[in-house]
Order: C-alpha cells, then structure tokens, then sequence
C-alpha cells in the first residue's frame, strides 16, 4: 500500500517520444529523398536525437512536466520542419533560435523554482520594460504600419515579446499582494506603449491576458464588463483613428473583393487551406510559398496545405493540451502568486494561438502576431519557450510541494 | 484561494472554448465554402496542378458531349449554335466565365479528389492521369432551343428547373458567345457575354415579387378572400409616387383597376393595390415572408454559386415600403433565385436546391458522385401554395400573362417590368411553371431593355413550354 | 529519384503523419487523465498537502483547515469561513511565510485583534495566537516541521514523532533543528480538543513586520473554561495525518464518513 501512493506519478511514456521521434525522422527523410542534399539527411537522424536528449535529458536536468515539454519539442521541431522545406536557410535559422530558446526555458524555470522574494525584481522589469518599449518608438523603423522593431547591426529584435514575460510576472505578483491599482497602472502603460507602436495585435494579447489575469485575482463579474465593453470601445477608438486597421477589417469582411491586390494574403491562405482539402497535399508537394509571410502570420496555413486539415486540427489539440496542462498547473498551485503566474502564461499561449489562428482562417481580422513555437523569428521562439519555462517553474514548485506532503505522511509526521 | 481556484475553471472553460471555435469555424469553412474558394480564379496550385491531368469530359444529362480533351487540351465539339447555348453552364477554358462547370467541379475534372490507389494505378500502369467524366443536368437541345427563341442582340437571361427535383435543365446568359472562337468582338461587347446573368446578375424583380407579397398577406390577414382594396391610380406618399403601368403623367392619362380583390390585383398586376396592401403588411412582415423564400440568406448551394438576392433592412420610408410590395426599390434577385420562387408555388410549397451535377464518372467506372435531391426550404404550407396557384393560373388564363397560354395545358406564371432609371425601356419578366406532375418544369425569362413582361416574355414562356411538352419524353 | 514516386511516396506518407499525430494526441490524453486521476488518489491519500496547520474557531470548537495562502470571511468563497454579525465578507487575508510565519493581513479596515491587541497592519501569527476576527476568537495552530521562528513551543513537541520513527530527521525537513527538546517530555496527544490546552500555559506570540516581538501568555482560564462548557468536540476534531498504509484504497472510497475534510464540509451543508 505503502508504494501505492508512494510511487511516482504516470510519465508520458516511451511511446509517444518514441511516435515523436518517428515523425520528425520520417518528415526529413521525406525531404532528403525530395532534395537529395546531406545536409537533410543529417536532419533526419539530428532532429530526433536532439529531441530524445530535450525530453528525456531534461526531465534529469529539472523536475519538469514531461507532456508540456514533449508537446513543445514537437511544436517546434514541426516549425524547424516546414520552414525547411519550404526555405532550408529559414528552416536552419530557427533549429538555432530552437536551441536558444531552450536555454532560456531552463533558465526561466530556475529563476521560477527558486527566486523566493520577487518585490524588487518586480520593480526593476517594471522600469525596464518601460524602458524596452520606448526603444522602438525612438529607434524603431515603420514595417507593415507598425513601429515595433529595433534594429542592432543586423540582427532584429522585438521588445514587445520580452516584456510579455515582465508583464506576466509583475502583474500576477501585484495582484497577489493585492495591489490592484499599481498592476492596473503598469498594464495599462504597457498597453499605451504598444498602441503608440500602433502594434494592435500585441495589443489585444496584453490586453486580454491582463484581464484575465484581474478576474482570475478578484472574480468579479463586473470588471469582466466593463472589460469587454472597454475592448470594444478600444476596438472602435483604434478602427476610427488608424488607417490601417480600417483597412485591414475590410479585407476581413470581404477578401475577395480585391484578390491580386489588398485581400492576396488571406485569400491565398484560404486557398492553400482548401487545396490541401482534409489530407494534404503531401509533403513537398505544395506551392505555400506563393502566400507573403507564409514563414510568420500564415505558418499554419502552410502546415494545413501541406499536411492536411486533419493534422491541422490534431496540431490545434496539441496547443489545447498544454492550455489545459497550464491551467492544471495553476490550479494545483499553492500560492497565489504562482497560480496567477501560470494561468497567465496559459492565456497568453491560448490566446496568441486563437489570435492568428483565426486571422489565417479568416475568423478575425488578421493581426500581425506570431504563432506560439512554430513561426519563423528568434524572439517569439524565445518568449514563446520561456513562456513555458515559467510554466514549469510552477510545475516543479506544485511537485517540490507534494514531494514534501508525501515525505512528511510516509514519516508519519505533519501532526500539529 | 477557493476563489482563485473557481476563477481559473471558468478561465479554463473560456479558453477551451476559443479552441472549439477555432476547430469548429475552421472545419465549417472548409467543408462549407471549400469548393467556392478551391474554384476561385487566384488558385495558382490548381492552375499548375491542372497542366499534369487530362481533363474529363462534360457531358449533359442525355449524354452528349458538350466538352472533351484533345491532346490534354479543352475543346469544345459540336457547332457553333450548341458551343455558345451552353457555354455559360460548362465554362471556357480561359476562365472568363465565373463558376461555370468547368472550375466549381473541377475537383473531379481534374482528378483533385484522385484516391492514393488511383494514383498508384495511373504510376504503374505509366499512364497520363485523367480526371473524372462530368454529367450535368443540362439539356443542351434545350438549350440550343432557347437560343433560338431569345430575341437577337437583346441581353437576358433564362432558367428553367424541374421543381420536383431541383435539377436545372438549361441556366442561360444572353449574350453568348461560342467559347472554341473567342474574338475580341465579344470581348469588348459593352453587354458583357462572359458575364452569366442567370446566376450572377441581379435584377429588381418588379411584379413577380408580388408572389411574395401576396404570400405574405395570405399569411398574415386570415380574411384575405374578401380583403378588397381600391386602386384610383395614384397614391402619394412623401417624394414618391406609385402608378400603374400604362400611366402617362405628361399625357394626363392615368390607369384605374378601382375596387379589386387580392386575387384581382394579383391578376391585373396592380401596383397601387400592392403598395398598399404592403402599407397594411408593414415592413417586418413583408420581410420576414421574403426572407423565407431567401431573400438576404447566403446561398450556399452545393453545385452553384448563385449571388445573394436581398430585402432592404434599414431607414425605410413609406414610399420606400410601399414599392417594395410591388417589386420595385431597393429589391434584387437573380434570374435563378426568381425560377425557384416559381417552382416552390409549384411544389406545394417546397423549395428545392437547385442542383446540376447530375454524375461524375471516372475513368474506371467509378462513380464518385451522383445526384441528390435536398430541400432549401418550405416557405409555404400546402393550402398557401394552393391559392397561390390558382391565383398564377388566372394571370395566364384572365390577366397579364394570357400570351402565355396554351390550350388544355395548365400553364401558371406571373409577368414583370421592372422600370431602371437608366434605361429606355422596362426589363421583361416571366416566371411560371407548368402544373402537372408529368412535366414538373418551372422557368423564368428576364429580357433587359425589352418592353412589358406580358408582350415580350410571356410569348417566349410559351414557346418554350409548347417544346418542352413536345419533347418531355426526352427529360 | 522521380517525381512521380516521390510524388506517391508523399501522399502515402500524409496518412501515416496523421497516424503518428493521432498517436501523440490519444497518449496526451490518456496521459492527462491518468495524471489527474493519480493527482486526486494523491491528495486523498494526503489530507494535508498543501496546508500550514488549522485555524480553530474557540466559540464553536469548530476547526478549519488552513491553506497557505486564502483568505477569511463569511463568504461562501473564503477559505476560512465563519458566520458571526461582525464578519465581513472578506475579513482579512492571510499567507504564510517562510520562516516568519502566518501572516494576517485584515482587509478594508476590518476588525482584528491579535493576542487581544487590535491589528492596524500586517502582523504575523504562530503556532498558538489568538486571533479575533468581528468578535469571533480563532486560534492559530500550526504543523511541525514548518520553518517559523524560535521559540513556537508546539511545533518543537509535535516534532517528537519523527523521531521515534527511526532516530533521523528527513534532510528537507527544515523546521526548529537548533531546539532538541531537553526534556523526556511525552509526545504531545492530540486526541481531543481537551487536551489541546496544556498544564501551562504556553508561550505564545507574534511579532509586527517591524520585527518587534511581543510575548504573552495566550490562554486565560475563562478562555479555557467557556471553549470547554461550549463544546466537547468529537475525538476526530482534530486533522491528524494518518500513517499512509492506513489510508483505505480508493475502492473503498477515502471520500467516505472517515475523511475529516468531507464530514465539516458535509456538516456545514446539513
């Protein structure tokens, strides 16, 4: 009995890192035959193997949450893997930004497991991510409407990626020290910030994560109204005043209005989703990169052509899983700090995918985000993982917790 | 931390069911709209994808060729008279014409929806692939016939249905053109020849939208039999004024029908009677009745990509709603969506789909789909559909549409003009339907800038009911 | 290689993508439910995860478990629920701290007294204060082996256990290592509410965050008496973790009448 409820808790398995490893061996090898290059070839033993060390070997390195991290790899590695095929340099760059990223999760999820005062780290990203998203608007240079990149040499970066993670850690600490005005305060500089970049996109996310985040702390019913009535109004404000928004709402409505000209993106998207039908294309077969930004906005679209609507629907209940796993975690958390702190990083993923997801299908007007772990770009592959590692600081803090509970029964302690 | 805890469930419900959205308007889109997006003009991959198969055949629904493959290229067999009769339904292979046969099923034309074993067959053996054989539902010497009846050099349309089953036996634009020999004549023709009026083009009904009106009233006013109302020629009302046709203000003449019954005005096709019985309607009502026979639905019909026929919704004068009940303002429908009007009087009240794929064959032998009788909707009850009928067989036998008639045939149909500002004369329309279940045809005629629908469209009805009784045997 | 057998190759290989997707989605799930099942199995097994001790209501002899973080109030939300006309909906909050112990935060200008001293501010309570929250005493009781400072005279006693069991303290046990109890004094029974008051009457303390540390004695022998003549409360009252082989198998439904969490939250419906 005594190993009963002693015994770990179930792992993922050998199976499915084993069905991993399969598709991203099968998937290059597929692309091997098409281009006949080693270097693909290479990929298709590399990928694997570098997946089996990330999931297995990581679980050794910290206590993680196994299906988060097996979901992740895949999500990413399936990025690496179509933006291969369709541009190898691309696809070359981002198994980099790859690598990367997982350092940053790892250090993400130590700076979560073991920082045990946060009031002046709090303070400092505060001042810096003010700091970060001024850098723009002074530097930055005006691409697709928006004002939202700095340029270092050559390389580009986005800032208003990097403060996501501020945001998500000093709002949720506010809000559980209960200082409600202060966190309202920051968000709402942030969410100025962002608008003067005229990044609505970004925007919005910010948004709907802090709003979720004050009515997760507080639960009352009326902020969510005032909330949503404030969104619209905000909506209306930002369809008034920009162009471009005005612009891209009616494409929205009407793509095909104008398809060689303001609605190609979109339509091509759609295109591409209804080419590839139920099954797909096939693997190499496609023409994807006739859509613009197919490497960034309309990844997914590319994925639906090529590997069907099907495995487009299984890619979307990947995503729903580590939703639902986040919001486990936050639920299983102890602390409010913490609790908040993982349903805010669930949010931001849930709602960064349902954002462009639905602009590429035409569900809403389309917004220049990225899609979380799979879209081209170093700093939405970072933040996107060290979204994650925040998420598996709290993990493996839940499990330190029962860890301690579970020590103390076997002892027979823990009596008053 | 209980309330957090109950919080975050209801975060966690909200967050799942973004997902579903995505996941559900995602599969709807697709499984919905995909045909209309796969056959659109700006698919460069089906453009590419089509240079590698053989196309197959379009054949019409008695069997003859109307568009075949030589050396993997399109052509068209046959003269010019049944080129240019059915090319608005099959298509050319430029592409000129929207949402012809040739590119809304070009799934199967073009092997789209080829199975991997076919694929393998077609590799094995080292064959070319070949797309499936497409059966319509079009009867090209029909089609062939109504050419010859439709006035020359006159732009308009004509769709004639089976309102049993939906099937459409010929939807034809006016001009044509013969798609084997496009010159630069018929692409600089100001009446546009590509462009298919039977589906696309959106006419203002005029008087055959009283069929709408009067179900409306037959619905809403329980004492519609001795409902009477008194036409004195003019009504005023605020910057419009309702007349009849016939009414000639400059030449003091004015037409007066006096008292009339529902039935009466229906038969006479008396605006004034109409607008006012529209008044009594009011708006909401007159639209919910037309919104019932599709009037502002998305058709989403599974062969056609027919455009939306729409009932003004908004900032409505009395002036604005009393034309309406008499078919003119802001009303628009095409010639397709007016035929099925017809036909659903005919059938009892049930609305069909109209449907034109009759088969698609591949080369195998398989068939990869047949046709399929559905429902779109049932806007009237039987006993409502049998008043309409009887009052459809008074305008042919006592009103407006007696050239339409043919002796011992119990031919129904209503007449049309409808007055555009910018054009000299009145467009001409009929629509009407034969009653007998033995030739369940139901058609409707528009003729632009033609004159009265009486003199102009009813005669042709005529004619072409008159052949198709000849040759009903054939269907 | 050709393009047409490439082209075959790819299209037979979609399905099997799918396969392997399909695969990766069913044993996530599978994997999901199985670990939230486990998960509850776990928390049944141990009463206490989670919790820093219970806070016992001295006019009712009702006793509340008593999470880290959560807050105290008549709501149905609270945490710490109690119903009495001075209690406002979310009286005052609490969370523990590392090595400083539990502290009260009275939310709103609500009315706290600690120890007897009304509470302007955050302050920090041990195992043993009184608390009076709108008129209603509650004591403070906290488990041993949590890491709050010297001296919490109970946490030192309760800690006697570990050490019958094999002589050695587990090494993430981070309670009161400095403070071996120099006398043989009996591990402290906790059988009834009785006897939850011992001979002497204890230290007992809290300090405000300034660090200034007040002592007093906490019980008065009113104190003792009324709680005594109010209630007998049943032998169970009291949260004791059972030894895990103890804990009967989910067949048998843990959830049942033994399970001191489910009988107050049934009682408190009924």
């Amino acid at each position: 009995m005594r190993e009963k409820s002693g015994k770990r808790r179930p792992q993922p398995g050998r199976a499915m890192l084993a069905a991993v490893m399969l598709f991203f061996f099968l998937g290059f090898f597929l692309l091997a035959l098409n281009d006949g290059e080693w270097k693909s070839f290479l990929l298709a033993v590399l990928v694997p193997l570098i997946i089996f060390i990330g999931t297995a070997g990581m679980s050794k390195l910290f206590p993680s949450d196994q299906l988060l991290l097996a979901l992740t790899n895949f999500l990413c590695a399936l990025g690496v893997l179509v933006l291969y095929r369709l541009n190898p340099e691309k696809g070359m760059t981002q198994a980099g930004n790859y690598g990367v990223g997982v350092a940053c999760m790892v250090a993400c999820t130590y700076v979560v497991r073991y920082v045990p005062r946060w009031k002046w780290l709090t303070v400092l990203m505060m001042l810096g991510s003010a700091g970060l998203l001024v850098l723009p608007l002074v530097f930055g240079r005006e691409t697709n409407g928006a004002k939202n990149w700095i340029y270092i040499g050559n390389h580009s970066l986005q800032p208003s990626e990097i403060v996501k993670l501020a945001l998500l850690l000093c709002v949720s600490w506010l809000l559980s020290q209960r200082r409600f005005f202060p966190a309202l305060l920051f968000s709402g500089m942030c969410l100025g910030l962002l608008m003067l970049q005229k990044d609505l996109g970004t925007a919005l996310l910010y948004y709907g994560v802090a709003l979720i985040l004050f009515f997760a702390a507080t639960g009352s019913r009326l902020l969510v109204l005032c909330g949503v009535a404030g969104a619209g109004g905000g909506a209306f404000a930002g369809y008034q005043m920009f162009a471009h928004v005005k612009r891209r709402v009616a494409i929205w409505l009407n793509p095909w209005a104008d398809t060689q000209g303001a609605g190609y993106q979109i339509v091509q998207s759609l295109i591409a989703i209804v080419n590839g039908g139920f099954w797909g294309v096939g693997l190499g077969l496609g023409n994807a990169s006739v859509i613009p930004e197919y490497y960034n906005d309309f990844i997914f679209s590319v994925i639906l052509h090529e590997f069907g609507v099907i495995f487009g629907l299984i890619v979307l209940c990947m995503y729903l899983f580590i939703v639902i796993r986040g919001m486990m975690i936050a639920r299983r958390s102890r602390t409010v700090f913490h609790s908040l702190l993982a349903a805010g990083c669930t949010a931001m993923l849930a709602l960064q995918t349902f954002v462009i997801i639905g602009g590429n299908i035409k569900l809403i007007p389309l917004t220049g985000v990225t899609l979380p772990f799979i879209s081209y770009g170093g700093t939405s592959m970072v933040s996107s993982l060290c979204v994650i590692g925040l998420l598996q600081g709290v993990a493996s803090r839940n499990e330190a917790g029962v860890n301690e509970d579970r020590e103390l029964a076997m002892q027979g302690g823990g009596t008053l | 931390m209980k309330k957090l805890r109950k919080n975050l469930r209801l975060i966690t419900v909200f967050l799942i069911l973004l997902f579903v959205l995505l996941a559900g308007y995602g599969a709807y889109s697709v499984a919905v709209y995909g045909n209309r997006w796969f056959s659109s003009s700006a698919n460069t991959f089906a453009r590419t994808q089509k240079k590698n198969v053989i196309p197959g055949d379009i054949l019409d629904r008695n069997g003859a060729v109307l568009a075949t493959a030589q050396n993997g290229k399109r052509v068209y067999p046959g003269d010019t008279a049944s080129r240019s009769a059915t090319v608005h339904a099959v298509g050319d292979s430029g592409s000129n014409v929207n949402n012809s046969a040739e590119n809304f099923f070009a799934s199967y034309l073009y092997g789209f929806n080829m199975s991997f074993l076919e694929r393998l067959g077609y590799a094995l053996r080292g064959e070319e692939k070949h797309g499936d054989a497409v059966r319509l539902t079009i009867d090209s010497r029909l089609a062939q016939y109504v050419s010859s009846v439709f006035p020359e050099g006159m732009a308009g349309a004509v769709v004639v249905m089976n309102y049993k089953t939906g099937e459409v036996l010929t939807e034809q634009s006016f001009p044509s053109f013969d798609p084997q020999n496009i010159t630069t004549a018929v692409k600089q023709n100001p009446l546009k020849p590509f462009y298919n009026r039977a589906i696309q083009g959106l006419y203002t009904p005029g008087s055959t939208f009283k069929i709408v009106t009067a179900a409306s009233v037959i619905e809403n006013i329980p004492s519609y039999e001795t409902l009477t109302v008194t036409c004195d020629g003019m009504l005023q009302l605020g910057q419009r004024l309702i007349t009849d046709a016939g009414t000639d203000m400059a030449a003091g003449k004015v037409t007066k029908h006096g008292e009339l019954t529902l039935k009466k005005a229906f038969t006479v096709s008396c605006n004034n009677a109409f607008a006012r019985l529209a008044l009594q309607l009011g708006d909401l009502k007159l639209r919910k009745t037309a919104e019932r026979f599709g009037f502002n639905d998305n058709f989403l019909f599974q062969d056609m990509v027919v455009e939306n026929s729409s009932y003004p919704t908004s900032n409505r004068t009395d002036g604005e709603i009393a034309w309406t009940g008499a078919g003119q303002s802001a009303l628009s429908a095409s010639p397709l969506h007016l035929c099925m009007i017809a036909a659903c009087v005919a059938n009892d009240g049930v609305m069909m789909e109209p449907r034109m794929l009759m088969s698609a064959v591949s080369p195998t032998g398989y068939t990869r789909a047949t046709l399929s009788s559905r429902v779109y909707r049932r806007p009237l009850s039987t006993q409502q559909a049998a008043v309409l009928k009887d009052y459809l067989r008074a305008v042919i036998t006592s009103g407006t549409g007696t050239a339409a008639n043919i002796p011992g045939v119990k031919v129904c149909g209503k007449t049309g003009s409808a007055e555009i500002d910018t054009q000299e004369n009145t467009n001409a329309f009929f629509v009407g339907f034969l009653d007998d279940p033995n030739t369940p045809y139901a058609l409707s005629i528009v003729v632009e800038n033609a004159g009265g629908g009486g003199s102009v469209a009813a005669p042709m009805a005529k004619q072409i009911f008159t052949w198709m009784l000849k040759n009903s045997n054939a269907q | 290689m050709s393009t047409q057998a490439y082209e075959l190759i790819s299209m037979l290989m979609r399905y099997v993508f799918v396969l392997i997707g399909l695969t990766i989605v069913w044993r996530s799930y599978r994997w999901l439910r199985r670990d939230a099942r486990a998960y509850r199995r776990e928390m049944r097994a141990l009463p206490d995860a989670g919790l820093v001790g219970e806070m016992v209501n001295l006019s009712t002899g009702e006793a509340q478990p008593l999470p880290r973080e959560g807050v105290i109030g008549s709501s149905r939300e609270c945490d710490i629920r109690l119903k009495g006309p001075g209690v406002e909906r979310s009286h005052a909050h609490f969370e523990f701290e590392d090595g400083k112990g539990l502290k009260v935060i009275p939310l709103r200008r609500a009315n706290v007294l600690v120890n007897g001293n009304a509470l302007h501010g955050p302050a920090y309570a041990l195992h043993g204060t009184q608390l009076e929250l709108g008129g209603i005493p509650l004591r403070v009781r906290l488990f041993a082996g949590l890491n709050i400072p010297y001296p919490a005279p109970f946490a030192e006693q309760a800690a006697q256990p570990w050490e019958d069991d094999d002589g050695e303290r587990p090494a993430e046990w981070d309670g009161p290592q400095q403070a071996e109890p120099e006398t043989e004094g009996e591990a402290y029974p906790y059988t009834g509410y009785e006897n939850a008051l011992p001979d002497n009457p204890p230290y007992d303390g809290h300090y405000t965050p300034d660090g200034q540390m007040t002592w007093q004695y906490a019980y008065s022998l009113d104190d003792l008496h009324r709680a005594m003549e109010q209630q007998t409360p049943p032998q169970d009252q009291w949260r004791q973790v059972r030894p895990t082989d103890q804990v009967p198998d989910e067949e048998e439904s843990a959830y049942g009448a033994e399970h001191p969490h489910r009988r107050r939250r049934r009682d408190r419906h009924a």
